[in-house]
């Protein structure tokens, strides 16, 4: 067993080792390592014949390390104390009308296109980074694999919205393009929102872990609710 | 590697946060990831000076510029449900680029919303003067 925990580890540090130098000659989004290595795994796996539950198995240090991830965002969250204390009811306010309308919206168009109880538990983190958000899927019996498929690929679209709903929306107050990167793109719109400068970056920082919270007290919430329609 | 040695000992405070917090969420039955839990553990020790932000910050952010590798077997288990790449799969990726914009809107419009308002509450204060 620790063999085989040790093979399925070093397999998986090599491929994102490998899918890194690949991105740095291949910029692009298509090419991200977050796409290319987990493209490399299931092949290896198919090939192999392995089961994914095997697999699995032998990476769940990776999920530990998540979880110092995500206590590693309070650093970020103290350092941007401020930008809270001084902006609490614009950031209060908006965050958690956001992940209200991001776990509504998520379950309901789930459910109505008809893709099951499994995929609309599972869509309800998709508005937080991901580390928490494959925290929160596992404690609320959805399933991370699909989670984080559901996160990733907000991310992408809240950088391609980014731009146009600035410019739409006439934002004028850095807090609020902060605010909307980070909840919408997360750790991606974060990156986007400090090209903008440090007020931007901050507040986007703020919004991922605020919004992060939020959404696990709406979770928390409205559980009991949604449950109840998806048994109907 | 050498950056990870030397990183090594905040890391393991980090993780030591995380399983407090998953320790309290199992014995408080919360159902909050505890990560979370570690996470707003971890900030209160920092506000309060117990925790110095040099004993976990070369760790933290080590963790953050490495982050993606955490994610590949999460990303990976994506094979078990084969029908995402099917017309199901376009479905979930309308879903999911409609309702980040939605997402997006309500909370920018709201912020400045709120922005403006406060704007307009000074203004007038000042003229009240």
């Amino acid at each position: 067993m620790i063999l085989w925990k040790i093979c399925s580890i070093l397999a998986t540090v090599l491929l994102f080792a490998a899918a890194k130098r690949l991105n740095r000659m291949k910029p692009g989004l298509l090419f991200s390592p977050a796409v290319l290595a987990p493209a490399g795994i299931i092949v290896l796996l198919v090939a192999t014949g392995t089961p994914f539950q095997e697999y699995a198995k032998g990476t769940d240090l990776f999920n530990e390390m998540l979880g110092a991830v995500t206590v590693a965002f309070a650093i970020p969250l103290y350092r941007n104390w401020p930008i809270l204390v001084s902006h609490w009811r614009m950031i209060v306010l908006s965050l958690a009308t956001g992940s209200l309308i991001a776990v509504m919206a998520g379950v309901s168009t789930t459910m109505l296109l008809g893709l099951g109880k499994e995929a609309a538990i599972s869509v309800i983190p998709r508005s937080i980074t991901l580390p928490i958000a494959v925290g929160l899927s596992e404690s609320i019996g959805g399933i991370s694999s699909m989670t984080a498929l559901f996160v990733m690929l907000t991310s992408f679209a809240g950088v391609f919205w980014g731009p146009i709903l600035i410019r739409k929306m006439r934002l004028r107050h850095p807090v609020s393009v902060g605010l909307m990167y980070g909840m919408g793109a997360h750790v991606l719109g974060m990156s986007k929102a400090f090209e903008r400068g440090e007020l931007e970056g901050g507040s986007a920082t703020l919004a991922l872990i605020a919004g992060a919270v939020m959404t696990v007290v709406w979770a928390f919430l409205l559980l009991p609710v949604i449950q109840s329609w998806l048994a109907v | 590697m050498k950056r990870w040695l030397s990183a090594l000992p905040q890391i393991l405070l980090l993780l030591m946060f995380a399983w407090a917090g998953k320790w309290l969420s199992a014995v408080w039955q919360l159902h909050v990831p505890g990560s979370l839990i570690g996470m707003v553990l971890l900030f209160l020790c920092l506000q309060l000076g117990w925790i110095r932000l040099n004993w976990v910050e070369a760790g933290a952010t080590l963790l953050f510029s490495q982050m993606i590798l955490f994610f590949v077997p999460a990303i990976a288990g994506i094979m078990q449900y084969p029908w995402l790449l099917g017309i199901k799969g376009l479905l979930v990726l309308i879903v999911v680029v409609s309702g980040a914009a939605l997402v997006m809107i309500s909370t920018g419009v709201l912020a400045e919303r709120v922005f403006r308002a406060g704007e307009v509450k000074q203004h007038d204060s000042v003229e009240n003067m």
